[in-house]
């Protein structure tokens, strides 16, 4: 891949660009744009069914058909059960994607963070070189499932009563294009 | 004020539901059945929060009676916490 390093500290007028220096620049702007949600409210579920995050979500558009999407997840959970697990997934609309390989009737998941403690906080985490291989709005969402009759939370404790040792927290989807 | 997911989780264990934020309106019912009202849920909570104050007091107890109970046996504190993880 193509650095910056071999660039001039500085351009003067009159300067004229080799091939080399403009595969250089090229390989400078790798990053071509930048998206981000950040979820500051809380959200809760029962449910059995994978179910869309509540206002979280980011949608870019990729300038070329080339570009890959890097997808950073961080979210804050807590899971009610003692014998159970809460399943994350990544979605592209409504495609699931770094998900595992299908393997009979077990769930194809991003991420699993077990229950086992009913007041401590634990964190999904999810990093996926994505390719859209579109130019158009791409939006990339989480869904989370965990059993009926359990409960899991987003951005609080399940102990939420009104003190200081009980946390609010932020959850982060941030999506970076990169160009090929 | 209200911990609606306490109450839809102690009070409401086999149905399927979602709650965005904090208030009662964010409440939505996955299973297709009808949505507890606001009141019967407020009306719940300080009977849910009993409870939770009485799991608490209870495990504490436990904690309490077992650790007396190792020290009877003649483990020391450093080897209680040792077994317990603390």
């Amino acid at each position: 891949m193509a650095t910056p390093t071999t660039l001039p500290s500085t351009f003067v007028a009159g300067n004229v660009l080799t091939a080399a220096q403009m595969n250089d620049l090229r390989g400078a702007f790798r990053i071509m744009q930048i998206a981000s949600t950040t979820k500051t409210d809380t959200f809760s579920l029962s449910s059995a069914t994978f179910t869309d995050v509540t206002g979280f979500s980011v949608s870019i558009t990729p300038a070329f058909t080339t570009s890959k999407v890097l997808v950073l997840v961080t979210m804050n959970v807590c899971a009610s059960w003692q014998n159970g697990n809460l399943q994350a997934r990544l979605m592209r609309g409504s495609t699931a994607i770094a998900v595992g390989d299908a393997a009979g009737s077990r769930t194809q998941a991003s991420n699993v963070v077990a229950g086992g403690n009913n007041f401590t906080g634990q964190t999904v985490v999810i990093s996926f070189l994505d390719s859209p291989a579109t130019t158009s709005s791409t939006t990339y969402k989480v869904q989370i499932r965990g059993n009926t009759g359990n409960t899991t939370v987003v951005n609080r404790d399940l102990d939420d009563s009104n003190n200081a040792a009980n946390p609010r927290t932020v959850s982060t989807i941030n999506v970076f294009e990169v160009s090929a | 004020m209200t911990d609606y997911t306490l109450v839809l989780m102690r009070r409401h264990a086999d149905r399927e539901w979602q709650l965005d934020g904090d208030d009662y309106d964010g409440l939505t019912m996955l299973d297709g059945g009808s949505k507890p009202s606001k009141a019967s849920l407020d009306a719940a909570w300080p009977e849910v929060q009993a409870e939770i104050a009485a799991e608490k007091a209870a495990a504490a107890t436990a904690a309490a009676s077992g650790r007396a109970k190792l020290a009877a046996l003649g483990l020391t504190d450093d080897e209680i916490n040792a077994l317990l993880g603390a």
